[in-house]
């Protein structure tokens, strides 16, 4: 099956938060749905489409400058065509006509993230609190474990009464009932987003009839499903997310673009890709469409706005607008087009209109560059130096560790075009190539004096509003990475993102990490309480709930080092830590910072610790095969050239060498790109297995600091099999 | 706005970069010939006839190879034969020499060494020369041959050549020459002399024409820009390599545009005027080069584009076939009006920001800058303005870039931008501790005048916020030398000059704006003499400038002031001449030197020269030598053979092996005699170029061409006195 979708653009607005979109009903007699769209600037709008011409309708400001961050329409019968914004903490009503009928400030204090108005039930959830007010009056309350970044409302116990579905940091999604948590489900990464398929599972999937369908998408770029009931959660299909795609930050599972009577997936992500699944016969999704819109896809609707034609709606964070519909040539499983074909006649009418409304863009444009002109006239009369007053514009930023490459991923993009991006770091940090990347590299001279170790410009090529950078970490240099976005256009003002390294960044949040084979074992016990331990987990581990869990006695942490694919597991309690992992560096760095930790809050702490002695060659399974893999890739690397030429001597006929010569030919690409991608890997590896050394023998109470050269020596001759390394990790000496 | 073609061909021998070529070489049809490897060329000819008897396959018959037998380093077209103007001949460059052959007739037209290597190679009429000559470009030098290969032009470029174009530019009817090179620099020849040079920040590695006095360019490190006379246009950089260049009217116009061609197989087509993207297409492997013939012989020039892999596409101007859209819309000039209808372009987005941010601006500004909300964002005093110094501090051997506001705003980071300046395009410094006082250290890596650009972060204290304040800085081009202090033994080095027409306080100025620095406080008359000494804060050697001046009242058209500068270093001494002209407006000036050091070396570097020549006369005659002794060994072992005399035949086969082991230890000695050899060449060139250097205008043609004749004639005395004196006796 293929599916082929044409994008128009629908319109423009500032800036825009997550699910601040929403279709409106049709009205009486009417073939196209206007839309409702929020923005940062407060404005909400409803804008209709009419042939070609884009009418707003009305255009509101309502969030007295602050972010609409939530818009939806009522659930209930007659709310159905009422609009519902929030922005910051107050919740109000919009009627058709755009004027305001409704106005309610919440006791939340964090900023409405989500909203769900069914009659006179208001569910609001904040940051951390999932809200529930009747007749504006407050009556259930959950304050979840970690921040709340999605919510779903449905009915998943009782059929007439609702519960927030909420997708926590901490990887839970959380069913509520009333003021209390009914059961959670664990999932395989951060999700992000959720959806409900209001449809409910598809047909002939009995054995889920009756249940709720949720879709979640994960920061980690994964899509999955869940059965919701009273009972229990049943998992169904999960989406893994591809090599170095992007988070998901739309979901959208109530549309049936391929028009087999079941609702197929859109994924929206924060580097922009779009992606269709439409679900086979056994109900798995399989790809049939996949677009990069270069700036992250903030929601996705489903309506008929641009034309009488179903279409997909997406909002981006830059607040664009855009309508995609099947194209002509998109063809269902059974043959049937989707698209309306085109007669010649038709295609030519569309041609004229294409073009008339080139013409409009183009006075548009001149209109408003007209408006910009005497704009920074104005200004200027007020500011010589066209010096902003006002804050800049929000920038978006993702600072992710890539589990594949074992190297972090900084994704900024604002909402007009950026000239540079600038990164300074005050920790040891390899600026890795990123192959497509829309800008380029500069790197400026370290200075580790005064505290930059790396700094590099990104100058931005023209038109390109988003910058994705790579840099490779060091387990155990924590530290703080700045970037500073400066814009294309004035007023200029530059924006600071500031990220944090922290000591154990190689390692991820992995619930299934199971404990392998050796067992090496840290305990701290003293008077600190869980709240302490609780925090130097935060300081030396990403994706921690940043809240202590409550009403417990223990937590437990697990983790998996994405180089070397070890495990580390954490169990906190009052007075005693416990840290258990087959690889011996993540204990020590543990031990060094809970030791700095403690004396800093004067907390007596004493350390135990048992080692086991097959860690040795358990670390050197893991580190040898991924040395000897960048040893031969560097040695493929220097082959490639001569067996090149040797190819073009021979007219293309390699037949006479070698099968591992014609498989570096096949891969020449490959290698090449890898190679040019990761470079210092070898050295970066070496430094692991020091680190790792120095670790083991320090548990073991010697120092061997000093033998360091002569195994940076004997590592970089080459060549070390499995048992020297072995040898020399033990030995603690070359 | 995609790019399509109009025909595609697939060859099946790669292509080596830039080494293609249209020639007509029966006189009508056009046939493509490339390099390809192993150091043959191959000639694709579309109008073979096909019937060709023992041509099996319509594709073969098509294409002929030659055997060229060494790397091809560059290869060109050009009707050079008087006897048959309308017949191309084909010219293949080596890194020894250029060979002129004749593929219609099947031979060699000429053969001749050119010792500096022929880089690049152009046919065509230069200047006043009324005979078509092949353009050698090689190792600083540019050697012009005629159709029998004797020399009929000659002139010395700084550094290799990488290519040539030729053009008239000044639309008198004569052609000028184009010349890039290794040594940064575009210069653009009239006959023999320099009458335009451009000094870039990399390596050019590409020229071509467009149309007056605009070229583009093409730079080591992924620029590409164009150039109108003097005056850079605009440039794009980007991290893939530059791999061909042209111009062509694609679009139909009337206006060329600058086609690039990069390794990533990409080619985009950009406007000449403003650089914008009008078109693009990519290829599976980098593009090998352009070239433009009218293939298909229907009277209509296509460009045709050649990637490394044999994929050839021809694109043909679009003139009178699809309307100019609007190109405000974004999508590109030439595009359908759906495309721009379907994506709105950028721009309105971009806009509707701006004037969005201005509003808000303005509100808040209204409102009360100072107001706490406004505090918060970071917001600094409306009047904040930041200045720039340089301050060159001996003691560090560089320059520091102070930057200061006037107010508390305190700079947070800068970001500076400067082509050659900095180890890449730009720097960036943070500082963890921000002040109202800035310093970055700078230490331009060559004499260069550069504008930077730069961006200064600025905030309130304590704020994650910066207005972003832009600066422009000329960086002097001479700033790495500094006032000297005390006195300083005296240079061995110097080279006086009269310059007419300029007194005193128009030379003070020039050196004050030039060194960064403040002389004119020392000279109070126009007539006023007066002394200054400089030392390098790279190695710290000085120069002296000592000028004396015609009395004021004597007035008349020639009065003036004579200068000497005192340096050991030929090289700066050049440079000085050369921007002191090009800013008081002397546009010829005679000059006497004395550099003896560099004198000396050149001596050595002419003795080596000799000796390296006379090597080579005698390892070629021992090669042939050799050669006969291999000969007569396999004939004395095939005879054993056929006898059965086996022990013969192995003695006959061992001795061979000896001498063929000989014979490879020989030619390791030639090829590093030879290397030696193009390496003092190239001193010598060097060399020449120095000298002329020193002077300006009509002088330095002379010293140029008298030096050529000098050296052909082996006069070392004259060639001495040329460059001291700058006339032979």
């Amino acid at each position: 099956m293929s599916l082929s979708f044409s994008r128009s653009d629908i319109t423009q607005t500032a800036q825009a938060e997550r699910g601040t979109m929403c279709v409106l009903p049709l009205g009486k007699g009417k073939r196209q749905n206007k839309l409702a769209l929020g923005d940062v600037d407060g404005v909400v709008r409803v804008v209709g489409c009419k042939r070609d011409e884009r009418n707003v309708v009305f255009k509101l400001e309502c969030g007295n400058g602050a972010p609409i961050t939530s818009l939806s329409c009522g659930v209930a019968a007659p709310q159905v065509d009422k609009l519902f914004a929030s922005a910051g903490n107050t919740i109000r009503g919009i009627n058709r006509k755009g004027k305001e009928f409704f106005k309610f400030t919440t006791n939340l204090q964090d900023v409405i993230k989500a909203l769900h108005v069914d009659n006179y039930n208001i569910y609001a959830a904040s940051e951390y609190v999932a809200n529930m007010y009747v007749n504006c009056a407050d009556s259930h309350f959950f304050m979840s474990n970690d921040r709340i970044l999605d919510v779903v409302i449905a009915p998943v116990i009782l059929p007439d009464e609702k519960n927030p579905i909420l997708a926590c940091a901490d990887r839970f999604i959380r069913v509520v009932q009333g003021s209390d948590l009914y059961y959670e489900a664990a999932v395989n990464g951060v999700p992000t987003t959720t959806a409900m398929n209001a449809a409910g599972p598809a047909p002939g999937t009995d054995a889920k009839a009756g249940k709720i369908e949720i879709l979640f998408g994960t920061e980690q770029g994964s899509v999955g499903q869940l059965f919701l009931d009273g009972n229990a959660v049943t998992r169904g299909w999960v989406i893994d997310a591809a090599r170095g795609v992007g988070g998901v930050s739309a979901l959208y599972g109530d549309m049936d673009c391929t028009g087999d009577g079941n609702c197929d997936v859109v994924v929206g992500r924060d580097d922009g890709g779009l992606e269709v699944y439409a679900l086979d016969t056994n109900g798995q999704p399989a790809l049939v469409y996949q677009k990069s819109l270069g700036e992250a896809v903030q929601t996705i609707r489903h309506g008929c706005v641009s034309s009488p034609f179903p279409e997909i709606l997406v909002h981006t964070f830059s607040g664009k607008v855009l309508g995609f519909a099947p194209g002509s040539d998109s063809r269902t499983i059974d043959g049937f087009g989707l698209g309306a074909e085109k007669t010649e006649h038709e295609e030519r009418q569309d041609n004229m209109r294409a073009e008339k409304r080139v013409k409009q863009l183009n006075k548009e444009l001149e209109k408003l560059a007209k408006e910009v002109e005497k704009a920074k006239e104005n200004y200027a009369a007020v500011s010589g130096g066209l010096i902003a007053v006002d804050g800049p514009a929000k920038v978006l930023d993702r600072f992710v560790l890539d589990a594949d490459d074992a190297c972090y991923a900084l994704s900024l993009e604002a909402p007009a075009a950026l000239f540079s991006v600038s990164v300074h770091s005050d920790v040891p940090i390899d600026l890795l190539d990123v192959k497509d990347n829309a800008a380029i590299c500069s790197r400026s001279p370290a200075d580790p004096a005064n505290g930059t170790h790396a700094a590099a410009t990104y100058r931005v090529n023209e038109g390109n509003n988003r910058v994705e950078l790579r840099m490779r970490a060091i387990e155990g240099r924590a530290g703080t990475v700045r970037s500073f976005v400066v814009p294309r256009q004035s007023p200029k003002t530059s924006t600071e993102k500031v990220h944090h390294i922290k000591p154990l960044c190689l390692h991820r949040r992995d619930a299934g990490a199971a404990a392998a084979a050796p067992v090496n074992e840290l305990v701290a016990r003293g008077d600190f309480t869980l709240d302490d331990a609780h925090h130097w987990c935060v300081v030396c581990l990403n994706e921690i709930p940043t809240r202590t869990p409550t009403g417990v006695e223990h937590a437990t942490y697990e983790f998996e080092n994405v180089l070397l694919k070890t495990t580390l597991k954490i169990v906190i309690g009052d007075g005693e830590m416990t840290c258990v992992s087959d690889n011996v560096s993540p204990l020590a760095l543990l031990k060094d910072l809970i030791g700095k930790e403690a004396t800093e809050n004067q907390l007596r702490v004493n350390f135990s610790f048992n080692l086991s002695d097959a860690s040795v060659a358990h670390f050197c399974d893991r580190a040898h095969p991924l040395i000897e893999y960048q040893r031969e890739l560097v040695r493929k690397g220097e082959l490639v050239e001569g067996l090149k030429e040797l190819r073009t001597q021979e007219n293309g006929d390699v037949d006479f060498l070698d099968d591992e010569y014609k498989r570096i030919l096949a891969d020449e690409a490959k290698i090449v790109a890898e190679l040019k991608e990761q470079p210092r890997r070898l050295e970066y590896l070496h430094g692991v297995v020091k680190d790792f050394t120095v670790d083991w023998h320090k548990f073991r109470g010697s120092n061997v600091k000093r033998a360091l050269a002569g195994i940076d020596e004997a590592l970089a001759l080459g060549d070390v099999s499995r048992e020297r390394l072995e040898e020399i990790v033990s030995r603690g000496a070359a | 706005m995609p790019l399509v073609p109009s025909f595609t061909l697939k060859l099946d021998d790669g292509i080596l970069p830039g080494l293609v070529v249209v020639g007509k070489y029966d006189g009508t049809h056009p046939c493509l010939t490339a390099a390809t490897s192993g150091g043959k060329v191959f000639i694709h000819d579309p109008f073979a006839s096909t019937t060709d008897p023992g041509a099996n396959d319509a594709r073969a018959s098509r294409v002929r190879y030659l055997n060229i037998n060494k790397e091809i380093t560059s290869l060109a077209a050009g009707a050079i034969d008087p006897a048959s103007p309308n017949r191309d001949l084909l010219l293949v460059g080596s890194a020894t020499d250029v060979l002129a052959y004749d593929v219609e007739e099947n031979k060699d037209a000429f053969f001749k060494e050119a010792p500096d290597g022929a880089n690049a190679v152009v046919c065509g009429k230069i200047g006043s020369e009324a005979r078509t000559l092949a353009l050698v470009g090689g190792n600083c030098s540019i050697l012009g041959f005629d159709h029998e290969g004797e020399e009929a032009y000659w002139t010395v470029s700084g550094d290799n050549v990488n290519a040539m174009t030729l053009a008239d530019v000044d639309g008198d009817g004569l052609n000028e020459l184009f010349v890039c090179g290794d040594d940064f620099t575009i210069r653009l020849f009239r006959d023999e002399e320099v009458v335009s040079e451009i000094t870039e920040s990399e390596r050019v590695i590409n020229v071509c024409h467009l149309k007056g006095e605009r070229f583009g360019y093409a730079l080591a490190n992924g620029t590409v820009g164009v150039y109108d006379g003097t005056q850079r246009q605009w440039r794009v950089k980007s991290k893939n390599q530059v791999t061909a260049l042209c111009a062509y009217d694609l679009d139909g116009d009337g206006e060329r545009e600058l086609v690039i061609g990069w390794s990533s197989g990409l080619v985009a087509v950009r406007n000449e005027s403003d650089g914008e993207l009008v078109y693009k297409d990519t290829f599976d492997a980098s593009i090998a080069a352009f070239a433009m013939a009218d293939y298909r012989m229907d009277g209509t020039t296509d460009l045709i584009a050649c990637a490394v892999d044999g994929e050839v596409r021809g694109y043909r101007s679009q003139a009178g076939q699809i309307e100019t859209g609007d190109r405000a819309a974004g999508a590109g000039a030439g595009g359908g009006a759906t495309a721009a209808a379907e994506e709105e372009p950028p721009k309105k987005k971009n806009l509707l920001v701006e004037l969005n941010s201005y509003e808000r601006n303005a509100a808040a500004a209204e409102s009360g800058a100072t107001s706490l909300t406004s505090a918060a964002a970071g917001a600094i005093p409306r009047d904040t303005d930041v200045v720039s110094e340089l301050e060159m501090n001996e003691e560090l051997g560089g320059g520091e870039l102070v930057l200061s506001t006037n107010n508390d705003a305190v700079i947070k980071a800068v970001n500076m931008y400067g082509e050659g300046v900095f180890e890449e395009e730009a720097r960036f410094v943070y500082f963890p501790n921000p002040k109202t006082t800035a310093r970055v250290f700078i230490r331009p890596p060559r004499d260069i005048c550069a504008d930077v650009s730069i961006k200064v972060l600025v905030s309130a204290r304590m704020s994650s916020v910066y207005h972003v304040f832009e600066l422009e800085f000329t960086l002097p081009k001479f700033c790495m030398y500094a006032r000297l202090n005390a006195p300083v033994a005296t240079p061995s080095g110097s080279v006086s000059f009269r310059l007419p027409g300029v007194n005193a306080r128009r030379m003070a100025t020039w050196i004050d704006d030039a060194f960064n620095t403040n002389v004119t406080d020392i000279v109070q008359g126009p007539d006023d003499d007066f002394e200054c000494g400089f030392v390098s804060l790279r190695d710290g050697r000085p120069t002296l400038i000592d000028a004396t001046f015609d009395d004021a009242t004597r007035g008349g058209a020639d009065a003036g002031g004579t200068v000497t500068l005192r340096t050991d270093d030929m090289d700066l001494a050049g440079d000085i001449v050369q921007e002191l002209c090009a800013v008081v407006g002397v546009t010829d000036l005679e000059s006497t030197c004395d550099f003896p050091e560099d004198m000396e070396r050149f001596r050595e570097t002419l003795r080596e020269v000799d000796e390296r020549n006379a090597d080579r006369a005698r390892l070629a005659a021992e090669v042939a030598d050799g050669a006969n002794l291999v000969k007569s060994y396999i004939i004395r072992a095939e005879d054993a053979r056929i006898l059965r005399d086996m022990d013969t035949m192995m003695r006959m086969y061992n001795e061979l092996m000896d001498v063929n082991r000989e014979l490879i230890a020989e030619h390791n000695k030639r090829a590093e005699n030879h290397q030696a050899l193009l390496a003092a060449l190239r001193r010598t060139n060097q060399m020449i170029q120095r000298a002329a250097k020193l002077r300006c205008g009509g002088a330095k043609t002379r010293i140029v061409s008298a030096c050529r004749a000098a050296i052909k004639a082996n006069n070392v005395h004259a060639l001495f006195n040329l460059i001291q004196f700058g006339v032979v006796d």
